[in-house]
C-alpha cells in the first residue's frame, strides 16, 4: 500500500500506539491545540482560523464547519455543542474508530469549538448500538476532567465544558440534526421544521452547533499548525484530509486517511487491495446507501467534494460500498431501499408510503414476479417523492434507484422478462367508491 | 418596514400581514390550498406534504443587492428548486406562489396517491363520508385507478377503541397528528402519541384510563379523515341528510355554540344524531366538551316524562293538561286566601331559559304576589353573584386574544372540571400567548401546569387573600385613581377597613406569603388586561365578592374588553337567572327590591311557613333529607321537569316539560352573553315549554299575558330589563362578521353549513358612565383554624346529575362515589387506596371508600358535589362549600 | 419499582441533563429498566414515566420508535446480525441463515429452545469492514468464522460472562 500522507491528522493511533492513553495522547502534542487557543486565541479567532482552513463538515452535506460556528448569536445563553456520533449510514464506520482509538482528539476538538461558540455544555449523542465504543470514550472524558482538560475554568483560563455522553437507541435517522436533537430531548427522532436552524434554536430551543465526531477532530490539528499546515493536504475547496470507509466487494476493505482529492483508484486498488478476485469494479457508491451509483468507469475520479459532484454523485460521509460483477445491480438497489424502508421515521407521507411502496415493487421484481410496468413505477414512485419529502432521508432514496435503473436496466429487464402485464388484476377505484 | 407584505398568489396579488403563512394569505383571496396537517388553532409541522406549491422571490444580486431584472426591466423571480409547503412558509413582498401551476398540481397528485396507498376506500360506509377532505380531493385530484398492490396494503385492526367515546380505524388515518395535537396543545391532556415508525406508525392512548380527556370529542372534529369517530355517532347518518341546528350546549354556563345534527326518523319525529361544536370565537371557538357532546342522550330515555302526572290516592297517575291547569290554578288559589301569598314560593332550575324565569318571576311577584323564588339550589349552593353585573368582563371581551401583558387570577376553581372550555382558554392565553395566568386555590387544579403562578390558600380564607391582594395593591401604589374617581366612590372608606389586612397578617391566615400576595399584588394591578375569574371553591363568603369587585375597581380593570370578573356559576343559565330575578331578595335586572325580601330556596325548603310551592327544573329533594321532609309537608307541590325526579315523586301534580333540543328560547352566558338555541327535535307530545307552562298557570289565576312564542316573551324583557333592550331575538340572530371561514372546513372550519352567531352582552355598571360603583367591604367571618380535616366539596363535570344519569355513553365517567384524601393524611391515618373511612361532622356520618390524590394538600380530603347518595351534600348542607370533618379508617 | 441501585444509576443519569429537562433521560433510563427482564413491562415503563415525569404514552411512544427497545419477551442474549448491503456484499445473508440453523431456530431468526440466544437480521451496524459482524446485547463481534459462532454459543451456554467472552473478539 502506497503512503499518501506523512503522518496520519486524525488516524493518530495509526501512527502512535496507545493513543487513546492520555498521557500518550499529550506527549504526541494532545490538548496543545486547546492551551494554545486559551492562552492566545479569542474565541472568533478560533472560529476564524477554522473558516479559513476551509474545514468542511464531514457529516454527509460539507458544510464548512467555521462558518457554521460564526452563525450563533452570541448574546443567547446557555449554548450547547452536540456531536453527531449516530454514523448510521450502511458502510460508514469512521467515528467508531475515532472514538474508540483516538478520543482525546475528538474530546479536544469539542473544547476547541465550545471555546470558540461561548457554549459551556456539549452532549455526545452516539447511535445506541455504541455501547461498547462509549466506554473507551468516557474513559477518556474522565481522564480530561482529571488533567483539568475538561471541567470548571480549564486550565485557569475561565472557560469551563461539561462534554455528556448520550446514546440512541436504534434509528438511522437520529443522524439528520434535527432528529437527533429532538432525541437528545426524549422525543421520537423526527426531524424539526427549518426555521428555526439549529444555531438559533436547537437543543432546547438554545443556540447549537452539530458537527461530526470527525469534523471537530480536525480541528486541533488546524489550531495546533495554522491554516497553511492544513491546506498542505487536499485540493482548494476541499482542503485536508478524510478518512474514507471502505467496504464490500474489495480485498481489503477498512478506514483510510487519505488528502482529499485522492483518486478513487488509489483508495480502491491500493489502499483495498483491488477487487476480490480480480473481477471489475460494476458499481461504486461513494456515500453509501443514499449514493449515487457510479459506474466503474468512473473510478478515476477524485475525491472530494466538487468532484465527486461533477461526476454525478456526492463524497457525503465517505463510505464507498464497491460492487463488482458478480453482484446483481437490482438486488443492490433493493437492499438499499428495504434500509431505507425500515428507517423512515414516518413523519411525512412521501417517504413513509413512497418507500414502503418502493419496497414491495421491488420485491415483486426480485421474487421473479414483475413485469415491465413494474419497473417503470419504479421511476414514477421516485419521482413522486422527488423534492417533495420533509427531510433528506426521504430524498435519499431517490438517486440510488434512478441510476440503478441507469446503470442497470438491462438486469432489471431480464428479471421481468416473460412476465405477462397485470397478472394480478388492477381494482378499479370508482368500483370501490360507488 | 411596513408591517404588510403584498405576494402574488396564482397571478392574483393579495396584501397581508407580515409573518401571514401562504394557506392563509391564499384563504384570502379564495384560493384554496389543500391541507390535511395544517389546521389554523394547531402549531404547524408540515407533514402531510399535501400543500406543497412553488415559490419564487424577487431575485437581487448578491454582490450589489441590486434587482436582478429581465429584458423588459422587470426584476427576475427565482423560484425555489423545491416546492415549499404553504402551511409552513410565511410570505415576504414580491413572493410569487404558484398553487394550481403544473408542477404544484403534479406534486399534490403526488402525495395525495402516497396517501391512499393504504387507505380503505371505505367512503360509502364511513361517518365523514360527505365532508371528508381526503375524499373532496381525492375526486378532484385523485386517480381512478389504483396503481399500489392491494396486497401490501397496510392492514390494522378496523374498530379499534381509544377510549370509551372516541373510534380508531387506522387504516383511514394519514398520520398528520392533528388529534395528538389538539389534545397536547390544546386540551393539554397528551394521552395521545404515535407509536412505532414508518408505515407501522399508528395512533394510541396509554393513559388509565385510555384518552383520558374532558376534551376527546374535539380529536374526531379536527381529524381531517374518518381515523377518529365517536362512539355514539357512528354509522348514526349520513352528513348530508342531516338538518344542522344552531343551538347552546346546557350543561354549563360556558354557553358553548354546538349544532344539532338531526334527521327526519322513520316515524317523522327528529332525531338527534349528533352535537359537534359550532364555531364562535368568542365563546368557545372550535371546541366543546364531552359532556356538551355526548350529553344529550337522555333526551330520548324512556324515562322521560310524557304527559301530566296528578297525585290520586297518594299515587301519581296519568291526566291531563286540560285536567291539571285548573287543579293547580284553584290550589295556589285557595292557599294565598287561606294563607297569605307568602305561603307560597317557587324554585326554577338555572338551566331553564331567560324566558322560563322571565315569566317565573312575574308569575309570582305580579300574580301571586310572592318575593318566595329563588334558583340556587344544589350545585348553586346559594352563592350569589352580582360582581357580573357591576365589573363583569367588558362587552367585547374574547379571551382567545388575551395574551401578553394580560394577567388572569383565577380564584377558587378547577375550571377544567367546572367550566371546561374556559379551561382551555385561560390555558391558552398562558401558554399559546404567554398571559400571565395566576391559578390560586386551596389544592392543586390541572390549571397549574399551565399558570405561570400558583398559590395555595387555607381553605376558608380566599376572602382575607383577595383582601389582601387588594391592600397590597393600595399600600404599593397601583391604584388607578382617575378610573376609581370616574366609575366609583366610597374608596377612601374602604382603605381604612384594609389596614387591617396587611399582606402579613393575610399571610399568618391563608397561608399565602406576603411576597406571593406582593407579586399577585403587582402583576395583576400593573397589567395592561386584568381578568378575575371566581368559582365555588372561593367558598361562599359575601367578603368576597365585595372584595373581588373592589380589587377589579380600583385598578381600572374593569368597564373595557378583556378586562372585568367572571364568576364561574354552574348552569347552563344561572346567570341569566340572576339577571332575569330569581332571587328572594333583588328585582330583574339587578334592581333594587322594595319592601321585604322573600325567601331564599334554603329557607323556603327548611322552614315551615311555605305551604304550596311550583318548582322547573330543580330538584332539591335529592340533596337533603331535610329538604325533603320539607318537601312532603307542603301543602300542595307542582312540579315541572323532563324527569320523575325525586322531588317530582313527591309533587301533587307533575308536569313534562321540553328539553333545550326541542324547543327554542336563550341563554346567557357567564360573560353576560346572551345567546339564542333554536328548536331541533321534537318533544314527547305533550311536553310543553316551561315558558309556556308557567303561561298556562298565570292564566289559570286570571292573567291574561297572551305570548305566542318564546321569542314574544323576549321582546317583553327588552322592554322590563333595560340591561337587555338589545336582546330582540332578530338582534341576536343577525350575522356576525366573526373572521371564520366556514366554507374553508379543510382548514379549521365547521365541516357543516349552520348559522353562527356572535350572541350579545349586555353593558355593566363599570361601562355606563351615568353610574357609579358604590365600593363596600364586608368583613369576613372570622375564620378559625381546624386542627381537624378540611372537607371540600367542588363540583365535578361528570357528576352524578340526572341528565348525565340518562345518558349511556358516559356512564364509565361519571363520578364513582369516594372520597379522595392526600397521600400524607392517608399515611397518618393508616389507609390505602379502596380503603373505607368514617368521615363525621356534627353528628352527620358518612362512610366513604378513599382514593389517594396527588392534587390534595395535606389536611384536605375532597368529596364532589351531586354525586351517587349526595354524601358531600349531606356533611356540608346545601351553602357551604367546606367544612372541618373528623376522618377515622371505618 | 425502582431498586436502590437503579435509582442510583438514574440519578447519576439525571445529573447530565438541565433540571427542567428530564425527559432527555428517557432513553438512558428505559435502558435500565430493561436490564431488568431484557424487555420492559408495563410497570417498567410506568416507572419511567413517574421517574421523568412524562406520560406513559410518551413513553411508549419512545419505545415504538426505536429498535432496541422491546415490549415482547426475548432470550436473555440478543443476538443481532448486520445483514445490509456492505455485509451482505460479502455474504453476511449467508451468514446469518448458517448462524440460525446451527442455533437450530429455522433460518430467519427468532429464540433458541433454552430461551438463551433471540437472534435477528440487523440494518448496518458500522463494522461493515470486519463482515461478517454481530452484536450480542450490543457488544461487537467482528470478522466471524462459523467455528467462532459455534465457541461462542459454547462458552456463554456454559455461563461465561458476556464481555470475557466479547473481549475475544
Ligand atoms: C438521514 C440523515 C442521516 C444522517 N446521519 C448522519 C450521521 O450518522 N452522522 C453525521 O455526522 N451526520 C449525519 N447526517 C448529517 C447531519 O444532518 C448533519 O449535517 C451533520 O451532523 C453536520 O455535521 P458536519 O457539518 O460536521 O458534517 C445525516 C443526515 C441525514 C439527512
Ligand atoms: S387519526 Fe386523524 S387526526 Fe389523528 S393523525 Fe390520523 S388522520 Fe390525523
Ligand atoms: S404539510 Fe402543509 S398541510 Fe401538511
Amino acid at each position: 500500500m502506497s503512503k499518501v500522507l506523512d503522518r496520519h491528522l486524525i488516524f493518530r493511533h495509526r501512527d502512535i500506539e496507545n493513543i487513546q492513553n492520555i498521557d500518550t495522547y499529550i506527549k504526541d502534542d494532545g490538548y496543545s491545540a486547546l492551551k494554545k487557543a486559551l492562552k492566545e486565541m479569542k474565541p472568533v479567532d478560533v472560529t476564524n482560523e477554522v473558516k479559513s482552513a476551509g474545514l468542511r463538515g464531514r457529516g454527509g452535506a460539507g458544510f464548512p464547519a467555521g462558518v457554521k460556528w460564526s452563525f450563533i448569536p452570541k448574546d443567547i445563553f446557555p449554548k450547547y455543542v452536540v456531536v453527531n456520533a449516530d454514523e448510521s449510514e450502511p458502510g460508514t464506520f469512521k467515528d467508531r474508530e475515532i472514538m474508540e482509538k483516538n478520543p482525546h482528539l475528538l474530546l479536544e476538538g469539542i473544547a476547541l469549538c465550545a471555546y470558540a461558540v461561548g457554549a459551556s455544555a456539549s452532549y455526545i449523542y452516539g447511535r445506541g448500538e455504541f455501547l461498547s465504543t462509549f466506554r473507551p470514550l468516557q474513559q477518556a472524558i474522565d481522564d480530561a476532567y482529571k488533567h483539568g482538560f475538561l471541567g470548571e475554568n480549564i486550565l485557569g483560563s475561565g472557560f469551563s465544558l461539561d462534554i455528556r455522553l448520550h446514546l440512541g437507541a436504534g434509528a438511522y435517522i437520529c443522524g439528520e440534526e434535527t432528529a437527533l436533537l429532538n432525541s437528545l430531548e426524549g422525543l421520537m427522532g423526527q426531524p424539526r421544521n427549518r426555521p428555526p436552524f439549529p444555531a438559533v434554536a436547537g437543543l432546547y430551543a438554545k443556540p447549537t452547533v452539530i458537527n461530526n465526531v470527525e469534523t471537530l477532530s480536525g480541528v486541533p490539528y488546524i489550531i495546533l499548525n495554522g491554516i497553511d499546515a492544513y491546506r498542505k493536504y487536499g485540493t482548494d475547496r476541499s482542503p485536508g484530509t478524510k478518512i474514507f470507509s471502505l467496504s464490500g466487494r474489495v480485498n481489503r476493505p477498512g478506514n483510510y486517511e487519505l488528502p482529499l482529492g485522492t483518486p478513487l483508484r488509489h483508495l480502491v486498488e491500493e489502499c483495498g487491495g483491488g477487487v476480490i478476485d480480480g473481477k471489475q469494479v460494476k458499481g461504486i457508491l461513494p456515500s453509501g446507501a443514499a449514493s449515487s451509483i457510479m459506474g466503474g468507469d468512473k473510478l478515476d475520479t477524485h475525491l472530494d467534494y466538487e468532484s465527486m459532484v461533477e461526476a454525478g454523485s456526492m463524497l457525503g460521509s465517505g463510505s464507498v460500498i464497491i460492487l463488482d460483477e458478480t453482484i446483481n445491480g437490482v438486488w443492490a438497489a433493493k437492499k438499499n431501499i428495504d434500509f431505507f424502508r425500515h428507517e423512515s421515521c414516518g413523519k411525512c407521507s412521501p417517504c413513509r408510503e413512497g418507500t414502503h411502496w418502493l419496497k414491495s415493487v421491488y420485491t415483486k421484481i426480485v421474487d421473479g414476479h414483475g413485469t415491465k410496468q413494474d419497473v417503470d413505477m419504479l421511476g414514477t414512485i421516485i419521482g413522486q417523492m422527488e423534492g417533495n419529502c420533509f427531510c433528506p432521508l426521504g430524498e435519499f432514496v431517490v438517486p440510488g434507484v434512478r441510476t440503478s435503473l441507469g446503470l442497470y436496466m438491462d438486469e432489471y429487464l431480464e428479471m421481468v422478462a416473460g412476465n405477462e402485464e397485470a397478472s394480478q388484476p388492477q381494482k378499479d377505484l370508482i368500483h370501490t367508491f360507488f | 418596514m411596513s408591517d404588510q407584505v403584498t405576494l402574488t398568489i396564482d397571478g392574483k396579488t393579495v396584501t397581508v400581514p407580515k409573518g401571514t403563512l401562504i394557506v392563509e394569505a391564499a384563504k384570502q383571496i379564495e384560493q384554496e390550498i389543500p391541507v390535511f396537517c395544517y389546521h389554523g388553532k394547531l402549531s404547524q409541522v408540515g407533514m402531510c406534504r399535501m400543500c406543497l406549491v412553488e415559490v419564487g422571490t424577487p431575485m437581487f444580486d448578491r454582490a450589489t443587492r441590486e434587482p436582478v431584472l429581465d429584458e423588459n426591466g422587470v426584476q427576475k423571480i427565482g423560484f425555489f428548486p423545491k416546492p415549499m409547503t404553504a402551511c409552513t412558509t410565511p410570505v415576504s413582498e414580491g413572493m410569487v406562489v404558484k398553487v394550481d401551476s403544473g408542477a404544484a398540481l403534479d406534486d399534490r397528485k403526488a402525495v395525495l396517491e402516497f396517501l391512499l396507498t393504504s387507505h380503505p376506500l371505505d367512503c360509502p360506509v364511513c361517518d365523514k363520508g360527505g365532508e371528508c377532505p381526503l375524499q373532496d380531493l381525492t375526486m378532484k385530484h385523485g386517480s381512478g385507478i389504483s396503481r399500489f398492490n392491494y396486497e401490501e396494503k397496510q392492514h390494522f385492526p378496523k374498530k379499534y377503541p381509544l377510549g370509551d367515546l372516541i373510534v380508531l380505524d387506522m387504516e383511514r388515518c394519514v398520520i398528520c397528528t392533528r388529534c395528538i395535537r389538539f389534545q397536547s396543545e390544546i386540551a393539554h391532556d397528551p394521552v395521545l402519541a404515535i407509536e412505532n415508525r414508518g408505515r407501522h406508525a399508528h395512533i394510541v392512548s396509554y393513559s388509565d384510563p385510555p384518552f383520558d380527556s374532558h376534551y376527546s370529542g374535539n380529536a374526531t372534529d379536527v381529524c381531517p379523515v374518518g381515523a377518529l369517530t365517536t362512539k355514539d355517532f357512528r354509522f348514526g347518518a349520513r352528513s348530508w341528510e342531516m338538518k344542522n341546528v344552531p343551538s347552546i350546549c346546557n350543561h354549563c354556563g360556558v354557553g358553548c355554540n354546538t349544532v344539532l345534527g338531526t334527521r327526519k326518523g322513520g316515524s317523522g319525529t327528529g332525531q338527534l344524531k349528533r352535537v359537534m361544536p359550532r364555531q364562535n370565537e368568542t365563546v368557545n371557538e372550535l371546541w366543546i366538551c364531552d359532556k356538551g357532546r355526548f350529553g344529550h342522550h337522555f333526551n330520548e330515555s324512556p324515562n322521560r316524562l310524557t304527559t301530566p302526572l296528578i297525585r290520586q290516592d297518594g299515587q301519581l297517575v296519568e291526566s291531563t293538561w286540560a285536567d291539571v291547569l285548573p287543579f293547580i290554578g284553584e290550589k295556589i288559589s285557595s292557599i294565598k286566601s287561606a294563607n297569605g301569598s307568602t305561603a307560597l314560593g317557587g324554585i326554577a332550575g338555572a338551566r331553564l331559559s331567560n324566558e322560563d324565569l322571565y315569566l317565573f318571576q312575574k308569575l309570582f311577584r305580579q300574580i301571586i304576589g310572592s318575593n318566595n323564588i329563588d334558583h340556587r339550589v344544589g350545585l348553586n349552593a346559594n352563592f350569589e353573584d352580582t360582581t357580573a353585573y357591576t365589573v363583569g368582563v367588558g362587552v367585547g371581551t374574547d379571551l382567545s386574544q388575551v395574551g401578553k401583558g394580560s394577567t388572569i387570577l383565577v380564584i377558587g376553581s378547577d375550571l377544567d372540571q367546572e367550566a371546561p372550555i374556559l379551561y382551555i382558554r385561560v390555558a391558552g392565553a398562558s401558554v399559546k400567548r404567554s398571559a400571565h395566568v395566576i391559578n390560586i386555590g386551596g389544592r392543586r387544579t390541572k390549571l397549574d401546569a399551565q399558570a405561570q403562578t400558583s398559590a395555595y390558600y387555607q381553605y376558608g380564607t380566599a376572602s382575607y387573600l383577595v383582601l389582601g391582594i387588594l391592600a397590597s395593591v393600595v399600600a404599593q401604589g397601583l391604584v388607578n385613581q382617575e378610573w376609581i374617581d370616574r366609575h366609583a366612590t366610597g374608596f377612601s372608606e374602604i382603605t381604612k377597613l384594609l389596614q387591617d389586612f396587611a399582606p402579613d397578617s393575610v399571610a399568618d391566615t391563608t397561608g399565602v406569603s406576603s411576597a406571593e400576595i406582593e407579586a399577585i399584588a403587582k402583576s395583576y394591578a400593573e397589567a395592561e388586561n386584568g381578568i378575575i375569574i371566581f368559582g365555588h371553591e372561593a367558598g361562599n363568603d359575601p367578603a368576597l365578592g365585595a372584595a373581588i369587585e373592589a380589587l377589579a375597581a380600583v385598578t381600572g380593570h374593569a368597564g373595557k374588553p378583556n378586562n372585568g370578573v367572571i364568576a364561574v356559576l354552574p348552569h347552563a343559565n344561572s346567570r341569566g337567572a340572576a339577571d332575569m330575578g330569581v332571587v328572594p331578595n333583588r328585582l330583574l335586572g339587578y334592581l333594587p327590591l322594595e319592601g321585604e325580601a322573600g325567601l331564599s330556596a334554603e329557607q323556603m325548603l327548611s322552614g315551615n311557613s311555605i305551604k304550596g310551592m311550583i318548582i322547573a327544573g330543580a330538584d332539591p329533594a335529592s340533596e337533603s333529607d331535610t329538604y325533603r321532609e320539607c318537601l312532603q309537608n307542603l301543602d300542595f307541590l307542582v312540579v315541572q321537569d323532563l324527569f320523575l325526579t325525586e322531588t317530582a315523586q313527591l309533587a301533587d301534580v307533575v308536569l313534562p316539560a321540553k328539553a333545550v333540543a326541542e324547543r327554542d328560547g336563550t341563554f346567557t352566558n357567564l360573560e353576560r352573553r346572551v345567546q339564542t338555541f333554536d328548536v331541533g327535535i321534537d318533544s314527547p307530545l305533550l311536553a310543553w315549554s316551561d315558558w309556556l307552562i308557567l303561561a298556562a298557570i298565570a292564566g289559570q289565576l286570571g292573567a291574561d299575558w297572551g305570548y305566542a312564542s318564546a321569542d314574544g316573551v323576549m321582546a317583553e324583557i327588552t322592554q322590563e330589563v333595560p340591561l337587555y333592550q338589545n336582546m330582540a331575538f332578530e338582534n341576536l340572530v343577525a350575522p356576525v362578521s366573526l373572521d371564520r371561514q366556514t366554507d374553508h372546513y379543510i382548514y379549521e372550519g365547521m365541516s357543516f353549513t349552520a348559522d353562527v352567531h356572535e350572541g350579545i352582552q349586555w353593558a355593566t355598571v363599570a361601562e355606563n358612565e351615568q353610574q357609579k360603583i358604590t365600593l363596600q367591604l364586608v368583613v369576613p367571618e372570622n375564620h378559625t383554624g381546624s386542627d381537624e380535616i378540611t372537607l371540600v366539596t367542588p363540583r365535578i363535570l361528570y357528576d352524578g346529575g340526572r341528565l348525565l344519569a340518562e345518558t349511556d355513553v358516559v356512564q364509565s365517567h361519571v363520578f364513582q362515589t369516594r372520597a379522595l384524601l392526600s397521600s400524607v393524611d392517608a399515611k397518618k391515618l393508616g389507609l390505602n387506596n379502596g380503603d373505607s373511612v368514617t368521615i363525621s361532622q356534627n353528628g352527620t356520618a358518612v362512610n366513604l371508600p378513599i382514593q389517594i390524590s396527588r392534587m390534595l394538600n395535606e389536611g384536605t380530603i375532597l368529596i364532589p358535589r351531586n354525586i351517587e347518595g349526595r354524601p358531600a351534600e349531606r356533611l356540608v348542607g346545601s351553602s357551604d362549600v367546606h367544612a372541618s370533618v373528623k376522618v377515622k379508617k371505618s | 419499582m425502582w431498586s436502590e441501585k437503579e435509582r442510583q444509576e438514574l440519578d447519576k443519569i439525571l445529573e447530565k441533563y438541565p433540571p427542567d429537562r428530564k425527559m432527555s433521560a428517557v432513553l438512558p433510563a428505559l435502558y435500565v429498566v430493561q436490564r431488568r427482564k431484557n424487555y420492559l413491562t408495563d410497570d417498567d415503563i410506568k416507572d419511567v414515566a413517574e421517574a421523568l415525569d412524562v406520560t406513559v404514552t410518551h413513553v411508549h411512544s419512545v419505545i415504538g420508535f426505536y429498535t432496541l427497545f422491546r415490549k415482547e419477551p426475548t432470550g436473555k442474549y440478543m443476538v443481532q446480525v448486520c445483514t445490509d448491503l456492505p455485509c451482505a456484499l460479502r455474504g453476511a445473508e449467508d451468514f446469518y441463515h448458517r448462524l440460525c440453523e446451527r442455533m437450530e431456530i429455522g433460518s430467519h431468526g427468532g429464540t433458541t429452545d433454552d430461551d438463551l440466544f433471540t437472534v435477528e437480521g440487523v440494518v448496518c451496524i458500522a463494522a461493515c469492514d470486519k463482515a461478517p459482524c454481530m452484536q450480542i446485547n450490543l457488544e461487537f463481534f467482528e470478522s466471524l468464522t462459523d467455528d467462532q459462532i459455534d465457541e461462542v454459543i459454547k462458552r456463554l451456554r456454559q455461563g461465561e460472562s458476556l464481555t470475557a467472552v466479547a473481549a475475544n473478539y
